[in-house]
């Protein structure tokens, strides 16, 4: 049965993050950009931890933390850029 | 039991998930999106969380998930707090540039733009490093304009 349920997470997950790249290739100003590619951070956050509870490999989790700290340094690097100024 | 209470878990964390890449897709405005990208996505990691830490069960993994779960709570609105100050900030010094935001409920605010403009310029005094950037707004409008027709 978690099986059935497990891919159906990944699938749902994976389109989450299709919808997110939408808003990241169409967004019309940058900050939409930057909230596109922030909710990307956490979606593929979330679809590791799924992918390590389903699959009993709990070296996953290390990485799941790495990518949520490089998301969030990321995120906030680009609020400075956009925030500075920058050359059109 | 378990199985089914981290089946449970999963499908409202992805649906979550979904609603919130649906909410940053749909939504009309930089902040609307920010907002529905936030609050939903931290719902959704947190169930999606609690589910795999429920399906592992061990003391490292479910002290790995919750450092990553207290983590995300922590920095998920310091990140969108940076956004909509970096966004709010830099709409009235870019005029129609890429960092404007453009239409939407908050266009109201807007109609403040040369004060605050104003009033960083005068903050940060960085008057001779980028001289007269709300003044020559209207320049590069122009120019812009020019560059795209």
């Amino acid at each position: 049965m978690l099986e059935v349920v497990t891919q159906g997470v990944l699938v749902t997950l994976g389109v989450a993050v299709l919808i997110a790249v939408v808003r990241l290739v169409k967004g019309p100003t940058l900050p939409d950009r930057i909230v596109a590619m922030d909710l990307i951070g956490v979606l593929v956050v979330s679809l590791i931890v799924v992918l390590g509870g389903a699959t009993d490999v709990r070296a996953t989790l290390d990485a799941a933390i790495v990518i949520a700290l490089i998301a969030f340094l990321g995120t906030v690097a680009y609020a400075t850029y956009v925030e500075r100024g920058h050359p059109e | 039991m378990i199985d089914i209470l981290t089946a449970i878990l999963w499908v409202a964390g992805s649906a979550f998930a979904l609603l919130a890449a649906v909410g940053v897709l749909r939504m009309p405005d930089v902040f609307t999106r920010m907002q529905a990208s936030t609050k939903a996505s931290t719902l959704g990691v947190g169930c999606l969380l609690l589910g795999t830490a429920l399906q592992l069960g061990d003391f490292g993994s479910v002290i790995r998930v919750l450092s990553i779960g207290g983590f995300l709570l922590l920095t998920t609105p310091v990140a969108a707090h940076v956004i909509a100050r970096a966004s709010y900030l830099a709409d009235g010094r870019c005029g129609r540039g890429p960092c404007s935001t453009s239409g939407g409920p908050m266009a109201a605010v807007r109609t403040r733009r040369g004060r605050r403009c104003r009033s960083r310029n005068n903050r940060s005094g960085g008057a001779s490093r980028r001289p007269q950037v709300c003044r020559a707004r209207g320049v590069t409008a122009g120019a812009a304009t020019v560059v795209r027709a």
